[in-house]
């Protein structure tokens, strides 16, 4: 048990605590948004989507390793974890979408311990270095504040993608799509949407997401670990309920905000609890108390 | 001379996945963290035993009954928790016990509690042959429990709760109050299972208890069979005896575990010898009017 | 009771049987009774083998093989073969407790040697104990492994000992009185660091920083940054650092870089070919306190250092020298003992005195079952470990019980 004293709240420890915070929150978001799109349309936890993230990395890593460009490497991730995703929804879920709730939930749950368990089998149990030339890791000290380029870089890219996703998913028909099929699966095919290529897009595109993520993530931290989806899979469930199941700004913020919150919860009641039990006993009294979460409908 | 170790395993997994079998099979509540119960009752019981010098014998309820009473917490959570949330709620539960094993000192930290001693039945340590004994015996006891539940209104408030939440609350069932008791008695035959898991090891820490282990059990419960009196058992017994009759498995027991769950939840959720189950049907063309699972 | 709930538990403890049948008879079938005229004395032994650990464990196994190979050599013990049968413990203490099990129960084993890491040890240490099976940790050093256990003892260094030779080293040796301290946060690295600060403290110096970090951690700048400023206000002499080969090769790696100049002194963590291949360059000059003499004029020292060599082509570390060390003296103490009885094994290694071993000599071993011996500081020099001192005054060297 770590015992702290009350630290002062200066404005650079505030500030450094906020900068924190918004990366763990982008790094949280790269895996929610994927999983609040996917309960959207289908209803089901994907949390083996975290597998998808770990194994985007993975891939990458072996490309970079071969071809020393990056590039290559991450487009090679992207359609890997596009093939899984689309092999996960129709080989596990679409099966199962009649079956009692917590089928799908238990299959997705054992695909994710299963895929961590072939990555360690395949790449080894230990971590391997992920060290990218083009990476700089130069740090600078903006008063008070210690900003490293990397990390400036890491907030800039996921940001980037995450307003693509949103351009989608708001300004593009087969975003507007998707909103539909969310809505009313039964609505949505009488309107003509052809619901079988929405939800494969949806998949192949968050995915892809979670697969440059987990890329981006290992690069950060200049390490892959085979377990490395657990600190996303489970805080992902969190971040959804807050934001709100199904919905995709819900996502966006939930992250932030959970990001944010559980950065200065540890900082100042780090000797309390540690730092997964904040995050979860947040989700459950959001369960009890408003399971809609900041955006989302009342079921 | 092994077999007895491995003998006394199987049943201590098979009671705390009776358990399981009780909350999920029975009364249709999804559990995703019966591992957190089976800890609850292995610290308790060896925190009594090692910290306060109580006796095995004392310990051994203590550990079942505190596991029941965290287990009526999780049900009164549980009551206004749909499906998915429900299993939601269950993960996050087993993390946050975990993580209280791991923080708070008392539980020994990361090497948990060491020096967990034996029971001692008349001057007489129990290990080995004798050990198995008293495991097999809180074993019949769960299954004799288990038994008299099936039949009881308990075990009819359950299946109807189970089937339809909804008509039960019309039909008057009380459906909060059976909700907690499916997670209390789930619960504490964990806990049960924990206090003896305990003296057996004779060392516990957090990470025997984590999400893993859930998933274990689940696995164990889902194999065998969800509902039945033997399909624990059944189940238990697959899974740990397997890697041993089959040496490669062992190096590769979580992706037996979550493959075993994939395939059975995918082709046969009932389980091998569940409810209208295909080997439960061949079995019972083959021996005529006996019935293995109650209708 | 009805038919129907007689049939029940009938059909119940039918399945039970059935399944201790299958089990029963499955495992006796596997089972092969051990054949020939003079049967082998078996040692059992485990290590992570594979996993994040296998570097260790690889190295504990490739010791303990050693080991058994010389002393079949020199005639085995009491006239029969020694043979050491070995499972993967992959680090984790239940696949330790089921292994002690199987070696208890099914290989029948005489005694056994962990060249496993504290946890699995600690678990599997309560079942030997309890079945009164000897067994010796190679390199494990949380002190509950042999604590009243008479049938456990320890072979590898105590971590208040190491603590206060890591302070002695700092202080008496390179004349350091400003010290700082990085610490890694398990029980063994903050042993290590709070007994280095008490000696430092006690003798007249000052611990100038400690902090502690996460082990897994890679990126040191922010204590390293913060020591620098020490070492640039004229405030450091030397920085004493806790850690596995891993952190201990980063934390050297990013010192350096930094422009951190002021002598790093390491304990047994570091004592590794992995941490001299990962830092590279950065491992020069890094002194050491560990129990493997590179450059001992032991007989002993040298043949194990030669031979385990050439059969597994790496440099021989501390851990193999250990796991070699645990078997050679079991081996000893059955010889002594001139028998296998597993009291008379355990009486024969208290009675041990001045015993030279790999790891430097074993004086004796204490009540609780920790070893008292001299240990030797390393420094590392062309991309090797070499003798800088001998620690072997008595304040230093002795278990506190």
């Amino acid at each position: 048990m770590r015992e702290e004293g009350l630290m002062e709240l200066t404005t650079s420890l505030f500030l450094q605590l906020i900068f924190q915070g918004l990366i763990m929150g982008v790094i949280y978001a790269t895996i929610a948004l994927g999983l609040t799109m996917v309960y959207g349309l289908l209803r089901i936890l994907h949390i083996a989507h975290a597998s998808v993230y770990t194994w985007g990395a993975y891939v990458a890593l072996t490309v970079y390793l071969a071809t020393h460009n990056i590039l290559l490497a991450i487009l090679a991730c992207s359609a890997v974890c596009a093939i899984l995703g689309i092999a996960i929804e129709r080989g596990l879920y679409l099966p199962m979408l009649d079956k009692p709730a917590y089928v799908p939930l238990i299959m997705s749950v054992a695909t994710y311990l299963l895929m961590c368990e072939l990555c360690a089998n395949i790449w080894g149990h230990y971590p391997l270095g992920f060290h990218v030339a083009e990476m700089p890791r130069e740090s600078y000290n903006v008063g008070g504040v210690v900003i490293g380029v990397h990390q400036l870089t890491l907030l800039a890219i996921i940001s980037g993608l995450i307003v693509v996703l949103w351009f989608i998913i708001n300004r593009t028909k087969i975003g507007l799509a998707s909103r539909a099929v969310a809505q009313d699966q039964d609505v949505a095919k009488v309107m003509g949407i052809n619901v079988r290529k929405i939800v494969d897009f949806n998949f192949i595109v968050s995915s892809v997401l979670a697969g440059i993520g987990g890329t981006l993530v290992g690069m950060y931290y200049a390490e892959l670990k085979p377990y490395m989806g657990d600190v996303v899979a489970y805080k992902a469930l969190v971040v959804i309920v807050l934001g709100g199941l199904g919905s995709v700004p819900g996502a966006i913020v939930g992250s932030l905000i959970l990001g944010i919150a559980e950065t200065f919860l540890i900082a100042f009641f780090g000797h309390l609890l540690p730092r997964e039990a904040f995050a979860f006993i947040i989700m459950i009294v959001l369960l009890l108390f408003r399971p809609q979460g900041l955006f989302g409908k009342v079921e | 001379m092994y077999y007895i170790t491995l003998m006394t395993i199987t049943l201590i997994y098979a009671i705390a996945v009776m358990g399981l079998n009780i909350t999920m099979g029975y009364a249709g509540q999804v559990n995703l963290g019966q591992a957190a119960f089976l800890g609850i009752g292995a610290f308790t019981s060896a925190i009594l035993t090692t910290r306060l010098g109580l006796s095995f014998w004392v310990a051994l309820p203590l550990s079942a009954l505190s596991a029941f009473l965290v287990g009526i917490l999780l049900g009164a959570i549980s009551i206004r928790l749909r499906y998915d949330f429900l299993a939601m709620t269950t993960i996050g539960f087993n993390f946050i016990t975990v993580a209280i094993f791991l923080y708070y000192p008392i539980f020994g930290g990361s090497f948990g509690i060491v020096g967990i001693p034996r029971p001692v039945l008349f001057g007489l340590k129990l290990r080995g042959p004798a050990y198995l004994g008293l495991v097999a015996a809180v074993f019949v006891l769960c299954v004799l429990l288990n038994l008299w539940l099936e039949r009881s209104w308990l075990g009819m408030a359950f299946e109807t709760i189970r089937e339809d939440e909804h008509a039960a609350q019309a039909v008057g069932v009380d459906v909060r109050t059976f909700k907690i008791l499916a997670f209390a008695i789930g619960a504490g035959m964990a806990g049960l299972a924990g206090s003896l898991y305990a003296h057996f090891k004779m060392c516990v820490a957090y990470s025997d208890f984590m999400f893993a282990r859930s998933i274990e059990l689940l696995s164990m419960c889902v194999l065998g069979g969800l509902g039945t009196i033997y399909g624990p058992v059944l189940g238990s017994a697959l899974i740990i005896l397997l890697p041993e009759a089959f040496r490669p498995l062992r190096a590769y027991r979580l992706i037996m575990h979550t493959a075993i769950l994939i395939l059975l939840i995918r082709f046969q959720p009932q389980g091998l010898l569940g409810r209208g189950s295909f080997l439960q049907r061949k079995l019972r063309e083959l021996l005529g009017g006996l019935r293995f699972g109650s209708q | 009771m009805s038919f129907a709930e007689r049939k029940w538990i009938a059909i119940t403890i039918a399945a039970i049987i059935m399944v201790a049948a299958i089990v029963g008879v499955g495992v006796w079938l596997l089972t092969r009774p051990t054949p020939g005229p003079v049967s082998p004395i078996k040692i059992g032994f485990h290590a992570p083998l594979t996993g994040f650990a296998a570097a260790d464990g690889y190295s504990a196994l490739h010791g303990a093989l050693l080991a058994v190979r010389h002393i079949n050599e020199a005639g085995g013990v009491l006239g029969r073969p020694l043979q050491l049968v070995y499972y993967d413990d992959k680090c984790n203490p239940d696949e330790a407790v089921a292994i002690a099990h199987k070696l208890i129960e099914e290989d029948g084993v005489v005694a056994a040697v962990s060249g496993s890491y504290s946890h699995p040890t600690l678990a599997a240490s309560s079942i030997f104990n309890d079945a009164g099976v000897p067994y010796i940790a190679a390199y494990a050093v949380h002190p509950d492994i042999v604590k009243d256990k008479p049938y456990v003892f320890r072979v590898g260094l105590n971590g208040q000992c190491e603590g206060k030779s890591m302070g002695y080293i700092a202080f008496d040796k390179l004349g350091a009185k400003k010290v700082a301290i990085l610490c890694m946060d398990i029980p063994f690295g903050i042993t290590l660091a709070d007994n280095a600060k008490a000696y430092i403290e006690e003798k007249g110096g000052e611990v100038v920083y400690y902090e502690k970090y996460e082990l897994g951690e890679t990126d040191f700048s922010a204590w390293l940054t913060e020591i620098k400023s020490l070492q640039d206000a004229g405030n450091l002499d030397a920085l004493l650092v806790t850690a596995y080969y891993s952190e201990a090769a980063n934390i050297c790696k990013q010192a350096r870089d930094m422009g951190i100049t002021v002598p790093i002194v390491g304990c047994e963590g570091f004592d590794s070919p992995k941490f001299i291949e990962l830092a590279g360059d950065a491992a020069e000059g890094v002194i050491i306190v560990t129990d493997l003499n590179r450059d001992s004029e032991s007989e002993l020292v040298q043949k194990f250092l030669r031979d385990y060599k050439a059969e597994t082509g790496i440099p021989a570390d501390m851990v193999g020298a250990s796991a070699y060390d645990a078997v050679f003296l079991l081996a000893k103490a059955i010889e002594e003992a001139g028998s296998t009885d597993p009291a008379k094994i355990c009486d024969a290694l208290r009675s041990f005195r001045d015993v030279e071993i790999v790891t430097g000599t074993l004086k004796y071993f204490t009540e609780q079952g920790n070893a008292c011996k001299t240990m030797v500081a390393q420094i590392v020099k062309n991309g090797e470990f070499h003798f800088y001192a001998e620690i072997m005054v008595p304040e230093l060297i002795t278990p506190p019980e």
